[in-house]
């Protein structure tokens, strides 16, 4: 499950051009990470898994964060937000 | 009076002549008088069993030529190899290595499909997991679909949502509300405020490929690295981990079970004992980012030449 949310999420991130639904795919590609880390936190009866989540989690948090930051400083500069026409 | 055997006339084979005295005719021969072996009268038994007496009889000396030698090879084989064959089927089970644990053949009792490690998955545990995988699907498919970046993001609300629900299953409630709070109430909504500030809710072209087979290339080989991670994962020998490695999900923290630590409860002993470093440096990376996001999107003071430069330089010092 977690596997097929993150090659769709990759797959995603691959062939869309617009930065913002880049971001998402990557959100989603995160949340498969989460999930397989959660599910192996119960196999193994280990709260270690969990405790990542959590970090993976705030990390994605500031990652966003960052990211749109960016996203918003280049939209200002160039009006436009299709990868491809980001390159300086 | 005496009878003669027959000398070789063939109209009296088998028959004894008498002399002169009793009348010349044919009578029937008596027991003992006849060509065949295998009269019974006598006692006389066949040339077969005789040699078949013989030759399994271990102390009889046992010609290895002609017919005798010939059946006695066939026989002597026959056995030799019976139980050289049952020697050898003992000697193979014996080396065979031990059989190996019988895998459970069911698909619900698939590791990775294993929900309780003490259990086996109940229908709800199923109805569950494949309507929340339901749901994260469509919300992938969505996002990676769509053209509207809004639609998009509900959809990416969507699968958290989703994803939220599989983490319940998996005993990971706390997980689960961080989950929606942070992921679908904040940075969602981030990204929402994002798309409505820069006002790009246009539509996408996304039939037009901006390199040549981009899109087949991308399929191609993403579906090859989900195949392959599949593929180990079906074949691989899962849970190879040691348990418990940093700790119980459920614990205990004093020497009485009446009260068993909760989920939340051991996440935070543990974020505040061995992930303590960890937990630092996330705090400080939140500050970073706050700032960072500060410096980016703040309007320069006066409309001077190339602002960006300047908060990149301030962002790089």
């Amino acid at each position: 499950m977690a596997a097929i949310l993150f090659s769709i999420g990759a797959i995603g991130l691959l062939v869309r051009r617009n930065v913002l639904i880049m971001f998402m795919c990557i959100e989603l590609m995160l949340n498969a990470a989460n999930l397989t880390f959660v599910t192996f936190a119960r196999m193994l009866n280990d709260i270690g898994g969990q405790v990542l989540v959590f970090f993976v989690l705030v990390v994605a948090a500031a990652e966003v964060v960052v990211g749109l930051g960016i996203v918003v400083a280049i939209f200002r500069r160039r009006s436009t937000t299709v990868a491809d026409d980001m390159n300086s | 009076m005496r009878a003669t055997s027959p000398s070789g006339n063939a109209a009296y084979e088998g028959e004894v002549q008498w002399s002169g005295e009793l009348g010349y005719g044919t009578r029937a021969p008596e027991g003992g008088q006849s060509a065949n072996r295998d009269d019974a009268l006598t006692g006389t038994k066949a040339l077969r069993d005789v040699l078949e007496s013989h030759l399994l009889a271990e102390d009889t000396p046992i010609e290895h030529t002609g017919m005798q030698g010939r059946m006695w090879r066939a026989k002597i084989g026959a056995e030799r190899n019976k139980k050289k064959m049952e020697a050898t089927r003992a000697r193979m089970k014996e080396l065979r290595p031990p059989e190996k644990q019988p895998r459970p053949k069911r698909i619900l009792m698939h590791p990775t499909l294993l929900l309780l490690a003490s259990s086996r998955p109940t229908l709800p545990d199923v109805l569950v997991f494949a309507a929340s995988a339901a749901v994260i699907l469509v919300g992938a498919l969505g996002v990676v679909t769509s053209r509207n970046p809004v639609h998009a993001a509900l959809s990416l609300v969507m699968t958290l949502f989703g994803v939220a629900v599989l983490f319940i299953e998996q005993e990971a409630d706390f997980l689960a509300a961080v989950q929606i709070i942070v992921y679908a109430g904040a940075i969602v909504v981030l990204f929402l405020f994002v798309i409505m500030f820069l006002g790009v809710d246009r539509r996408e072209e996304i039939e037009v490929d901006s390199l040549v087979g981009q899109r087949p290339l991308a399929f191609i080989l993403i579906g090859l690295t989900l195949v392959g991670v599949v593929v180990m994962a079906a074949t691989a020998h899962w849970v190879t981990g040691a348990h418990q490695v940093v700790g119980p999900i459920h614990g205990h923290i004093t020497s009485s079970p009446t009260s068993p630590y909760g989920e939340p409860a051991q996440l935070g002993k543990q974020l505040f004992t061995t992930y303590l470093f960890a937990f630092e440096a996330t705090a400080a990376l939140l500050v970073i980012a706050v700032v960072g996001a500060v410096v980016l999107a703040r309007r320069p003071p006066m409309p001077q030449d190339a602002p960006p430069e300047e908060s990149a330089t301030e962002l790089s010092s």
